[in-house]
Formats: structure tokens, sequence, C-alpha cells
């Protein structure tokens, strides 16, 4: 039985990770990763608490967030998709339409 | 009790109405409406004799005829029981008035058809006369003092417009002009009285004060006669205010016939004689205002003699019979005054009253009426024919106008008071009563004298006239023709009234008996009246034949040249002084253009100089508090708002420089934000657990 606070510093390190893509990549494919990893990150963390308490309830809330993950994924390479056919480009810093 | 009262509002309904159907459309009648205009005064005159027979057949004769009032609408609403109506009285007084007034307006509109024929705006002329008859019947026949007032003014505004009929002529227009404003001088009086008699007795009715006037206090039971009388001062352009009236025979004859002798001007009178119930209140143990009445009869007397010796000069045929108008309005202000007098100290000494004074004024109003406006016609039916006024230019017109000549001969004998015509009934009895009252205050004796030496002179300037008219040759230039039957038919008229209207009295048994104030008195003139009576009597008639015997010789045989008058130093004198009218014209004049106009300058100059001053040093200190304001409004009002909008502009600036459109740079706020926060929540907690705390 892999102690709860592994899995906690592997969900954390995992967050971190997911976080620096964020805001660190220029790449939108990149950035949308590293969503993902963050997003699993927190659903690890539903995991492990789930196992450690005996309740299954994390484990179903643990597979709602991956179907939303896909969801989202496929939502945001469609939305980049239709960024690169207007802009010619996905690089983050090159697209500030949403500006004064 | 008057059968079919309401007819008395048609008689003054009748002239208003026909004066706004000439005045709006009176150009498409034939002779400009004038047919409308005597029409209509025919009707006033018809109603006028219908309400007069009732007043006679119900005992007007000898004072059983109870005055009435028909009732008008409200003009003014008061305290209910005190509002001011706009009423009728009906009494002796004001029916007689109504007839003779609707009878010489009638017969000088009728004249009027001829004299007027050839000028040029009739309608205008008919429309002025028909409201003037209006406000004359209004005014003989108002039963309060403000009626009496409004219908006055009517006739006041009827006369300047109708002076200045020719108001192209420079001399017309202000002729009006003088005319509206000397009379102005006394309506103000007159408006004060009435203002007073509200205040006192907060009702303006003839027969409510008259009850009441004990009640005054001396000084306005003074004042308020005084007052009424210096309207009628104005109206009937006595001494001082005499001086519009030779004016104002600027306008048509016809106008001066009607206006400035027959009616308008004996409305002072009237108003004296309405104002008896002030001069002589009946109330035992009320003092009556005898200073008031020596004034009235002083002024009437003096001026009597002073227009006639005016008369005596003047070459200006209308202008002469219009001193001699003012001197005869003066015989009547002296009648009343005198009358007033005797009354009051018999009522004083508790004995029988007598208004014999009252009846003999308003006598002589009667009469006067009639023979001056027969002068003024005929005077006017020979400027027709002659074309100017001047007397110098005329004489010999009895042969190409005999029935003129002859009615103006009738008009003059009873001017000059020969018996029978009426003038020496009126005036005979006049002087009688003023010698009369010379028994109670030596003063009327010297009036008597100023009033016999008026016989004298009225004699003579009346022959004076009718000789340099109608005798002799003829020195003029023109073609004198006598006048159309239009106009020649009033004047046969007249001529009989001359005659007729003084010998009326003797079916009435004396004028007393039918126009009266308190007690009527019924007596035959000259008959049964103490013997001195006749010697008074005996001495007007002598004087008037001696004046007429020295015009006749002045100015008929030549036998006395007139020239030897003015050869000597102190006759020219007189000459001039009479001529020029003992300068009171120019010393109103002079006062107009030096002491008002002065006045005006100095007025101006203040204006100028001080209320200006003070009104542009008020603007300036506006200005200046303006300015100050402005700066204010500008600098703080303005710059703290600016300030704060400036401010906001700044901030958003540099908030916006934040939305970059970078999503990037928003996700590390957000991280930011929340690792702030999170250390904020539990970031003491953290703290303890590893730096160890409690």
């Amino acid at each position: 039985m892999i102690p709860l606070q592994y899995e906690l510093l592997l969900s954390a390190a995992l967050f971190c990770i997911g976080l620096y893509g964020i805001l660190a990549r220029r790449n939108a494919i990149i950035v949308l990763m590293s969503i993902e990893i963050l997003l699993n990150a927190s659903i690890l963390n539903f995991v492990a608490f789930s196992s450690y308490s005996g309740n299954p309830s994390g484990q179903v809330f643990a597979l709602l967030g991956i179907a939303v993950a896909a969801a989202e994924a496929a939502v945001g390479l469609a939305v980049f998709l239709s960024i690169y056919q207007t802009h010619g480009t996905i690089e983050l810093d090159k697209i500030r339409i949403l500006k004064w | 009790m008057i059968a079919n009262a309401w007819v008395v509002w048609l008689i003054l309904l009748l002239p208003l109405g026909a004066f706004l159907l000439v005045g709006l459309i009176g150009r498409r009648f034939r002779e400009g409406g004038g047919y409308i205009v005597v029409g209509a005064m025919a009707g006033s005159l018809v109603l006028s004799l219908y309400v007069f027979v009732q007043v006679l057949m119900q005992g007007g004769l000898g004072g059983t005829f109870a005055p009435e009032t028909v009732t008008g609408y409200v003009w003014l609403p008061s305290i209910p029981g005190n509002e001011i109506r706009i009423s009728i009285l009906i009494d002796n007084l004001s029916s007689l008035m109504l007839v003779l007034v609707s009878f010489l307006c009638l017969l000088i509109f009728i004249y009027s058809l001829g004299y007027m024929h050839e000028e040029e705006g009739k309608a205008r002329y008919y429309a002025e006369v028909s409201l003037f008859a209006t406000g004359m019947l209004g005014t003989v026949s108002a039963d309060n003092f403000l009626q009496l007032l409004i219908f006055w003014e009517i006739m006041g505004l009827c006369s300047y417009l109708l002076i200045g009929f020719w108001y192209h002529k420079p001399e017309a227009a202000a002729a009006a002009k003088k005319a509206f404003l000397v009379t102005r001088v006394g309506d103000v009086l007159f408006l004060v009285a009435v203002l007073i008699i509200w205040n006192e007795f907060h009702s303006l009715r003839f027969d409510v004060i008259a009850p009441q006037v004990g009640l005054l206090n001396p000084q306005l039971l003074t004042l308020i006669p005084l007052l009424l009388f210096g309207g009628a001062v104005g109206k009937s352009a006595q001494f001082p205010l005499h001086t519009w009236l030779p004016d104002a025979m600027e306008g048509p004859t016809t106008v001066s016939a009607l206006i400035h002798a027959a009616t308008m001007v004996k409305a002072g009178v009237y108003l004296t004689a309405r104002s008896f119930i002030f001069l002589v209140p009946l109330a035992p143990g009320v003092q009556a205002p005898f200073t008031a009445i020596l004034v009235i009869a002083g002024i009437g007397g003096f001026t009597t003699l002073f227009a006639a010796s005016m008369a005596v000069v003047n070459n200006d045929i209308k202008r002469v019979l219009a001193f001699s108008t003012i001197s005869q309005l003066g015989y009547m202000f002296l009648g009343l005054g005198a009358g007033a007098y005797v009354m009051a100290t018999q009522a004083s000494r508790g004995e029988e009253v007598s208004s014999a004074g009252y009846s003999a004024a308003l006598y002589h109003l009667f009469n006067h009426a009639f023979f001056k406006a027969l002068l003024f016609l005929s005077a006017g039916s020979v400027i027709h024919a002659v074309n100017t006024n001047d007397m110098r230019e005329m004489g010999g017109l009895s042969k190409a106008m005999p029935t003129t000549s002859r009615v103006m001969l009738f008009g003059s004998l009873a001017l000059a008071g020969i018996v029978p015509f009426s003038g020496f009934f009126s005036k005979g009895e006049i002087l009688s009563v003023t010698f009369d009252a010379g028994a109670d205050h030596p003063g009327f004796y010297l009036l008597y004298t100023f009033g016999i030496a008026t016989a004298f002179l009225t004699a003579f300037y009346a022959f004076r006239l009718w000789f340099m008219t109608f005798h002799g040759e003829y020195r003029g230039h023109e073609h004198p023709h006598e006048s159309p039957r239009v106009m020649t038919a009033p004047l046969m008229i007249l001529a009989g009234f001359t005659l007729v209207s003084g010998l009326l009295a003797y079916p009435m048994q004396g004028f007393g008996n039918l126009v009266f104030f308190e007690r009527p008195e019924a007596g035959f003139p000259l008959v049964g009246v103490p013997w001195s009576h006749y010697l008074l009597e005996g001495a007007s008639l002598g004087v008037a034949v001696l004046g007429i015997a020295l015009a006749w010789s002045i100015y008929a045989t030549k036998r006395i040249p007139a020239e030897r008058f003015t050869a000597i130093r102190g006759g020219a004198f007189l000459y001039r002084m009479l001529t020029r009218r003992y300068w009171i014209d120019d010393v109103y004049d002079a006062f107009g253009r030096n002491v008002v106009v002065g006045l005006a300058r100095g007025l101006d100059w203040f204006d100028r100089n001080v209320i200006d001053g003070i009104v542009n040093a008020v603007g300036r200190g506006g200005m200046r508090v303006a300015v100050q304001s402005d700066a204010f409004d500008r600098r703080v009002i303005d710059g703290a708002v600016n300030a704060v909008s400036l401010e906001t502009i700044r901030t958003s600036w540099r908030l916006r420089q934040r939305q970059t459109g970078q999503v990037q740079s928003y996700a590390w706020v957000i991280v930011v934000g929340l690792v702030v926060l999170f250390f904020l929540m539990f970031g003491q907690r953290l703290v303890e657990r590893f730096l160890g705390g409690p």
C-alpha cells in the first residue's frame, strides 16, 4: 500500500509541472497538454483520498473528470484550429486581440 | 312707480348702439350713418319724454314723486348691499335732464346733417357724438358717484376727440390736448372725492349717503364738496381751469353747441347740484360747510364777470360765445352757492328752508342750454356761409340770411335777459337769491355787484356780436347765402324754446316746483315776491337795456367810436389785458414751459446722473461679483470636477495597461492571487507549525 503522502506529493508535483507549462510555454498545444496534466493531478488526488478513506465516490469523480478533460481537449483543439486559420499561428504571445 | 321702468335702459343703449354701428360700419351708410344716429336719438327722446311724463303725472310737480332707482347689474362687487351697480336714478332732476339732453342732442344731430354734409370723416363724427350722448345721458341718470364719474370721463374723451376732429390742423390738435389735460386736473379731484366718500360711507349712492352726511366730521364735510366742485370747475371751465373752453372752439361748431355749451359743461353744475347733500346737510345739529359754499359762490361769481369781460373784446364769433358760456356757467354756480348759503343759514336758525337758489341755477341751466345751443348753431350757420370765424369780416348778413339773423336775435335777447325771453327769468332769480344771501353774509353783496355788472356786459357783448355780424355792410369776400332747411329748422325750434323755456315756469307754477332740493316751492315767477325782488329784476333788466344801447351806439350807429376807448392809456392797457385773457394762458404756458419743463429737466438730470449712476454702480458691482464668482466656478468647482474626471481617466489608463490580451499573464495574476490568498488564510498556521508556536 503506497502511503497517502507519496500520492499527494506526486499529485502536487504534477500540478506544479502543469502550472509551469501553462505559465511558461508559448505553444497553445503545450499549454493545453499542461492543463490536462493539471486536471490529472487533481484527479489523482480524488483517487488517492478515495482509496485512503475507502469511499468510492472519489473514483466516480475521477471518471467524470476524465470525461470532462476529454471534452475540454476536443473543444480546445477546435478553438486552436480556428485561431490558426484566422491568425496563422498558435503562439499565445502573438495572439493579443482580447486587448483594449 | 314708473311703469315699464326697463325702457330707461334703452335711453342709454340706443345711442350706444348707434355709436357701435356707426363707429364700425358707418361709412357704408348715407351721410356716414347720420340718419341712424338721429333715429337713435329720437328714440331716446321719446323714451325720456315717456319717463318724464310719468314722473310729472305721479306728482313730479309738488314733490310727491318718490325718487326711484332702476337697479342694474353689479359693476364692482362688494359686501352684499354695498355693491356698486350701474343703475339709473329717476327723480325730478334726472328725468328733466334726460329730456333736455336728448332733445338738444336730437336737434343738433339733425343740424349736423346739413352742417357736416361736405366733411370727410362724417362716420367718425357721428359715432363720437353718439357716444357723447350716451355719456351725457348716463351722467345725468347715474345713481351713484362712480357711475357719474365713468360717464363723465366718457364725455371727456368724446370732447377730446371732437375738439380734435380736424386733427390735421395743429391748433385743433393742441386745443384737444389742452381741453383734456386741463379738465383732467378737475377729474383727479373728483376721483379723490369719490374715494373719500367710499371710505367714509362704504357706498356711493346718493340715496344711501344723504341720510348719513351728518356723521361726517366737519373737515371732511367741507373737503368732499370742495373736491367735487374741483371736478365741476374743470368740466364747467370755471376760473382757474377755464382756459380750455375758448380753445375748444377749434372743433366743429355743432360740437361747440352740443358739448361746450348745451350739455357737457353743464355736467359740472349738475354734479354741484347733486353735492347739495353735502353742502346742505339738513340733519339737526349738523353745521353746514359754509366755507365750501362760499368758495363755490365766490368762484362762480368771480368767473361770471371775469369771463364776460374777455368776451367783450374778442372778434372770433365762437370765442365770444365760449367766454359767454363760461360766464353763464359762473352764474349757475353763483346761484347754487348763494342758494346753499341761504338754505344752510335758514336750517341753522331752524326756519323753513327755501331751495330758491338751487332751482334758479338749474332753471338757468335749462334755459341756457336752449339759447346757447341756438347761438352756437346760428354762429355755425353764419360760419358755414362766410367761411370765417372773424366778425370783422362779417356784417350786413341779415339781408342774405334773414332766418339766421332773426333766430340769433332771439338767442341774443335771451342771453341778454330781456323780458320775456328765458334768460330774463332765470338770471333774475339767481341775482335775487344772491342779493338775499347778502343779508346773511355781506360777501354776497359783492358777488351781486359782479352779477349785475356781468348782466350789463352780457347784453353788451351779445349785441356787439349781433350788430357786427348782421348789421351794416358786408366786409368779407364771400357770397353769403342762407343755410339749408335741415339747419334752419332746428334753429327755429330752438328760437321758439328761448321764449317757451322761460315761460314754461308759469304752467309749472315755478321751476322750483319741478326741480328742487328737499322742498318744492310753488309760485309763479314774478308773482307774489317781495317788492325788493321787483327792484332787483328791474335793475338787471335796466342794465341789460343799457348794455344793448351801448352796443347799438358803438357798433350799429357808430356814434361812439370804439377807438376812443383804446386811445386813452388805461383803456389801451385794459384792452390789451382782455385780449391777452388776463395773461392767464400765458402764465400757464410759462408755467408749463419753465416750471414743468424745468422740473422735467431737473428730474432728467437726476435720473441720468443719480439714478442711472446708482444703477450703473450696482451693475458694475454685480459684474465684479460675477467675475469673481466665474473665477471661483472655473477654478474651484470645475477644477474639482475635472480633477475627479482626470484622475478617473488616468486610473483607467493605468488599469488598461494591465489588460494585455495575454492569457498567460492573466494566469500569472490568478496564481499569484491564489498564493497570496492561501497565505492569508493559512499563513499563520503554517508559521506556527513550522517555527513552533504554542
